[in-house]
């Protein structure tokens, strides 16, 4: 009887695994994901054409035009270096607000969250546009300083790089503070008084216990701001005004002002190996780094 | 190593009195338990001496070194957690090594020592594994090595048993209380295990709302209670009440419901309320048979009640019963397993004044 019953549980949660229910989900990602960036990849091996956006000839062409192009280079290079810059400051600026989150009374966490994800609610062109009241030539800040005789010019705070990384760190900060809060929270304030009872200062106790312990979150938190940054579009757009180019913004270029699909597929790819690559080596480097976290 | 004085001590948190103006004195190389229920404060009496919370009143020091406003940094502590808190991304040895180089001790100096105290806990072996590779003991003991290896001068031990099995938790008493000998250290020992803190500590202090009720040696804290609550806590205790009437030599003659009993108590306190509780331990009542015209014993001041058996479990080593002396007073009483009593018999209860104990009554104030 014993016997029986435990292996006809066995079964049962083998048989019983409900798989069926990621197939919606699975759906939704084969069809409004894989299969476009299939569809993409593909049309990036195709030759442009004149009257329809590609004719079915394949060619490495957009490739060589696109890898032989000094000027594309130099926007992918931008665009990894202001993902870079973001991932840091939204770090930087992050963990003091992710460490009081996580340390702070359930009551006040509750607020906290509220304040840190309230700027979600308004969207991201409409919190570009409140920058825009700020950073413009004749915006508050240039008022100020004008005002105050601090630069008679006035200040270049927009549709520059300046500009971007301001829209940029600040609208993904809230993803780099959650990553990083999750992780605090998991360190048991206990291990903090015993590294004091030994006799760590505060400082101590931060990098050698606080630091370390956090890094899980630190990946996760640069990893999600990287590849947020790197793509976004509409950021660079608003507060770099068409002067600072991306590689996201030059392939709705190639692809809506010049009608170069397969063009802008091949750019699309090429930032994403790109990323990939930078990912790839980020990964290294932190299994490194966390070698004696993992169970 | 460092005697520890608390001086009366007072922590609030917000409207609630954790530590309420506490004294304490710990002797060098002394180990006092400090013993209550969960929420009596011990832990909190701990907190303040290890320096992770400040108190709002009164003084604290290590023989004549003022802690009190010190950061735990600068006290020269160890202490030991009850989820032993091992830094879980170091190895053991760099876990035992840390509050060695936080002292900026040389290299060598860590190793040897690191080396010495693990041989000392009997982790000899294990320097390179992380502490969830170990066992609940075998974590015990490396929180043990690591708060051990600094000398500290004074160690604090939070629940540190409370996280292993029973049967662990038992050899660790020994082990422990061993180890604190050999090492001679002034030790505070936060437990709500009473029999743990029985085998382990040199004196208790028995704690209720931020109070110490009692500080004593084990066997005086459990044979002469100060309070009916730490009576009540300490072991099993059939409470009896009652009023003076008079005293005979040191004993307190006292009026019950259930007849005149006399019984000892704490002769300090000349408490002007005739009110008491007696307390009889259930090892103290001797049953036997009510079989009318037996040999009876010829002490006089011995108390006897005529009484029913209601219940009997049998123990093991001992059974337990339960006889009811008067309708509705049913006392606990545990005896030899191969005494012939069963449920229903007429028994007579006895026990000596001696073997029992009075209190000042409750305060009708449930607190």
């Amino acid at each position: 009887m014993v016997g029986a019953g435990t292996r006809g549980a066995g079964t049962l949660t083998r048989r019983g695994r409900p798989w069926f229910l990621i197939v919606p989900a699975l759906a939704v990602v084969v069809v409004f994901f894989v299969l476009p960036y299939a569809n993409l990849v593909a049309m990036s091996f195709l030759t442009p054409g004149k009257a329809e956006p590609y004719v079915s000839v394949p060619t490495l062409g957009n490739y060589t035009s696109a890898l032989g192009d000094a000027f594309q280079w130099w926007i992918l290079w931008r665009t990894l270096k202001l993902g870079f810059l973001t991932t840091l400051f939204t770090l930087l600026l992050g963990y003091p607000l992710a460490y009081n989150l996580a340390r702070a009374s359930s009551r006040t966490k509750g607020m906290l969250l509220v304040l840190l994800l309230s700027p979600l609610l308004v969207g991201v062109v409409i919190r570009s546009f409140g920058w825009m009241v700020l950073l413009a030539d004749n915006g508050l800040i240039n008022s100020v300083v004008k005002h105050w005789g601090l630069a008679p010019q006035g200040l270049k705070l927009m549709y520059n790089e300046f500009g971007v990384l301001v829209g940029t760190v600040h609208i993904y900060l809230p993803f780099m503070v959650l990553s990083l809060s999750g992780a605090l929270q998991n360190i048991p304030p206990d291990l903090e008084l015993a590294a004091r009872s030994l006799g760590a200062s505060s400082t101590m106790v931060f990098w050698r216990i606080v630091f370390p312990l956090s890094l899980p979150g630190i990946f996760a938190g640069c990893l999600l701001v990287f590849v947020l940054a790197v793509s976004s579009y509409v950021i660079p757009v608003l507060l770099g005004g068409f002067k600072v180019i991306t590689t996201p913004l030059l392939v709705v270029q190639t692809a809506v002002d010049v009608h170069n699909w397969p063009s802008a597929a091949a750019q699309a790819v090429i930032l994403f190996a790109a990323s990939l690559a930078c990912i790839g080596l980020y990964f290294r480097l932190m299994n490194r780094a966390m070698r004696g976290l993992s169970a | 190593m460092s005697a520890i004085a608390l001086t009366r001590l007072t922590k609030r948190f917000g409207s609630v009195v954790a530590v309420d103006d506490l004294n304490l004195d710990v002797h060098n190389g002394e180990l006092v338990a400090l013993l209550g229920p969960s929420g009596c404060g011990k832990t909190t009496t701990l907190r303040l001496i290890a320096g992770f919370e400040l108190p709002d009143a009164g003084e604290i020091d290590f023989d004549d070194r003022r802690v009190t406003e010190l950061q735990p940094e600068r006290r020269n502590i160890g202490m030991v957690f009850q989820n032993y808190a091992l830094f879980p991304h170091m190895t053991v040895a760099d876990n035992v090594a840390f509050g060695l180089e936080m002292r900026k001790e040389a290299a060598p100096t860590i190793r040897s020592r690191v080396a010495t105290t693990l041989a000392k806990v009997q982790l000899t072996g294990l320097e390179g594994r992380y502490p969830r590779q170990l066992s609940g003991g075998q974590q015990q003991r490396a929180a043990l090595a690591r708060a051990l290896v600094v000398a500290p001068d004074v160690l604090l031990l939070d629940e540190p048993l409370a996280n292993l099995d029973a049967k662990l938790r038992e050899e660790m008493r020994f082990y422990v209380r061993s180890l604190q000998q050999e090492v001679g250290i002034t030790t505070i020992y936060v437990t709500h295990d009473q029999a743990e803190a029985m085998v382990i500590a040199d004196r208790i202090a028995v704690m209720f709302n931020g109070k110490i009720h009692q500080l004593a040696a084990p066997q005086e804290i459990y044979n002469c209670p100060h309070t009916w609550m730490v009576a009540e806590f300490i072991g099993l205790t059939n409470f009896i009440e009652g009023n003076i009437v008079g005293r005979e030599g040191w004993l307190f003659v006292i009026d019950t419901a259930i007849g005149t009993l006399r019984c000892e108590g704490a002769a300090t306190v000349t408490d002007a309320k005739p009110e008491r509780l007696i307390a009889v331990r259930p090892e103290a009542i001797q049953l036997s048979q009510r079989s009318g015209g037996g040999p009876r014993s010829s002490d006089p001041t011995m108390n006897r009640l005529q009484g029913v058996v209601r219940a009997r479990a049998f123990l093991g080593n001992l059974v337990d019963y339960r006889v009811e002396v008067a309708s509705g007073v049913v006392l606990r009483v545990q005896g030899d397993p191969r005494a012939p009593l069963a449920v229903g018999d007429a028994v007579e209860a006895a026990f000596q004044p001696r073997s029992t104990w009075s209190v000042p009554a409750r305060e009708e104030r449930v607190r």
